[in-house]
């Protein structure tokens, strides 16, 4: 057994063989929907057949003549399947579960890609094992990645957005208000608001004149082209993130700022559980929790939407701002190396970081004028907050489902606040009605049902919802 | 070799790919120099690439433009400097990837370049390379069983 061009090629053609039968068995699912198993009758099993197909070709050309040369068109259909993208789009419709689908919370966001982006769209549910959430548009790429890499084309415009959420909390409604984060990710990539904001900082040449990143190197590379790539790759990254999180808090209000509280726990809270240190990381690729908190708190006050908040909720903002605010702030002060050339290293220091936060604040204005213009009237008012205080007060706190009010359907971020409100508020007063609050699963038993009345709440207000249109 | 899609792993993410093939555009590339004709893959190539290199120059003079789904012009700038050998200010990079545009034009139109301009582009392609193939390669093993 030799390792050649002809044995290679004799493996993909196999694998592509093998991947054929395993798009087959997935077409015949109870779910996929309907548009998924045309994605994969339609789309995905024609793009393997062609891609087989260049091999074949090739690989006969080898059979008869061992010198011939690979084309280039082989070749290019060989970097497609070993980048593993069209694996990676089969594998997303595999773990797609309807029973696993956080339905109530989704039809909110469904409507809202109708409404600000496209009809055209198809959501694939991916459950996770670990606590993650992500939203992300994976044909229209890999369409147009076939069509310039080898000519393949197709004329299916439908957008299949991937959703990957934690398994375990999938009917979390208190987590799920992250979910309007990776929304803001997804709206973010379609319209391309952060390459916007990324290249209008730029044009100022005195900020490259002022970032100058301290970089270990044999040779002199200290120049303006790797300051901006260095800037688009960390900069760049913490500007997407400020726009995420300023589209869940236009989109959710208070909502979203107690999730991330409530997700913070979770990843940042063992430092504390086991060192007594509550840390502050900047990283390339994320602000720092204070950092995020302060925007989004920031933003909260200017929509007008912590004014009318009544002093305990505001302290449960307060006070979690006021601690990761006196938190350490840690720099990995390590050298890092750039994918731009094996010899260049930057340092990760608390200069460096410096001069991103400072460039980082300086693209919030426009991040909040530009994620506000998109979503219209869909920015979340005082008037709103003030009818979710009173589902909590009138209804939650009694036990009952805060799906209406005043004789309406209540909106989805309504009825999202007021769980959080009761949750912050009322426990005591709702023990006195659900009789299983106590003892060792109290806290427990007291979430699961709270959350039982929110998501009766979502549903039914969707029903409602429909009957008043 | 096995390469099955129940062996995925979940984590993976998708990296930017560069958008254009550089087997295609440098065999269309060869095709031109010879004078020979293009077929309909390669000729959308060396547009695909024109247009690549359109939107880094773009870039360079201060607007963003899309060059492919998923990737902006600060994306398309970051990817065209790891091409270059040397270390540049914003205008050599925009004079770069106009240098580079001008010799495709020039062998679109006339089917010939000098013998210099012709080993710099194939130079550059070839750097294009290098990075293409370590995208398509990064995470093969981590992802798959064998």
């Amino acid at each position: 057994m030799l390792t050649s061009e002809l044995s290679y090629l004799n493996g993909l053609i196999n694998d592509l063989y093998d991947f054929e039968e395993e798009l087959k068995r997935l077409s015949l699912k109870v779910y996929p929907s309907p548009v998924l198993k045309q994605f994969i009758t339609k789309e995905l099993i024609p793009i393997v057949l062609n891609i087989r197909d260049i091999f074949i070709k090739d690989k006969a050309k080898l059979d008869e003549d061992p010198h011939y040369n690979i084309s280039a068109k082989t070749k290019a259909a060989e970097i497609i399947w070993s980048s593993g993208y069209l694996q990676h789009f089969a594998w997303a419709i595999s773990e797609s579960n309807i029973k696993s689908y956080p339905l109530e919370i989704m039809s909110f966001f469904k409507d809202l890609i109708h409404e600000l982006d496209t009809s055209n769209f198809e959501i694939l549910a991916v459950p996770s094992h670990e606590i993650n959430f992500s939203f992300s548009e994976v044909w229209l790429p890999l369409k147009d990645y076939l069509e310039k890499n080898i000519g393949l084309k197709s004329n299916n415009e439908t957008l299949l957005i991937k959703l990957t959420f934690p398994h375990t909390h999938r009917h979390n409604l208190f987590l799920s208000c992250i979910y309007a984060h990776e929304i803001g990710h997804y709206f973010d990539r379609r319209n391309d608001f952060w390459g916007d904001i990324f290249t209008k900082v730029i044009k100022d040449r005195f900020i490259l004149k002022k970032f100058k990143p301290i970089l270990r190197t044999s040779s002199d590379v200290d120049n303006d082209a790797i300051r901006i790539v260095i800037l688009q790759k960390v900069l760049g990254s913490w500007i997407r993130e400020a726009i995420a999180d300023c589209f869940a808090v236009c989109l959710l209000g208070p909502a979203y700022v107690y999730s991330t509280m409530e997700f913070n726990i979770f990843s940042s809270g063992r430092q504390q559980f086991h060192n007594n240190l509550l840390m502050n990381i900047y990283s390339l690729t994320h602000p720092p929790n204070h950092l995020r908190n302060n925007f989004q708190v920031k933003l909260l006050k200017e929509l007008g939407l912590f004014r009318v908040l009544n002093n305990r909720l505001k302290n449960e903002i307060t006070e979690y701002n006021d601690q990761i605010n006196k938190s350490a702030s840690y720099y990995r002060d390590s050298e890092t190396r750039l994918d731009l050339d094996d010899t260049l290293y930057l340092v990760e220091n608390k200069e460096f970081y410096d001069v991103i936060e400072e460039l980082w604040k300086s693209t919030l204005t426009p991040i909040k004028s530009r994620v506000k213009s998109f979503l219209k009237n869909n920015v979340m008012t005082p008037k709103q907050v003030e009818e979710a205080l009173r589902l909590a007060e009138e209804r939650i706190k009694l036990a009952v489902p805060p799906n209406e009010y005043e004789g309406k359907a209540a909106s989805v971020p309504a009825i999202l606040n007021a769980g959080w409100f009761a949750r912050l508020q009322y426990r005591a007063d709702m023990e006195k009605v659900l009789n299983n609050i106590k003892g060792e699963k109290a806290d427990y038993n007291f979430l699961e049902n709270l959350n039982s009345l929110i998501r009766y709440a979502l549903y039914a207000s969707q029903v409602h919802k429909r009957w008043q249109e | 070799m096995v390469m099955s899609i129940l062996n995925m792993r979940e984590d993976y993410q998708i990296n930017q790919p560069l958008g254009f093939n550089t087997h295609i555009l440098l065999e269309a590339l060869q095709k031109m120099k010879n004078h020979e004709g293009l077929d309909e893959l390669e000729a959308a190539t060396m547009k695909y690439t024109v247009d690549f290199l359109s939107v880094v120059i773009s870039f360079c003079e201060g607007e963003n433009k899309r060059y492919m789904a998923g990737m902006s012009g600060p994306e398309a700038f970051s990817l065209f400097v790891r091409t270059l050998a040397e270390s540049f200010t914003l205008e050599g990079v925009k004079q770069q990837a106009e240098d580079f545009k001008n010799l495709l034009d020039t062998l679109n139109q006339c089917g010939s370049i000098s013998d210099q301009e012709w080993n710099k582009l194939n130079k550059w392609i070839h750097s294009l390379m290098d990075i293409e193939y370590q995208w398509s390669s990064a995470e093969r093993f981590s992802r798959w069983r064998l």
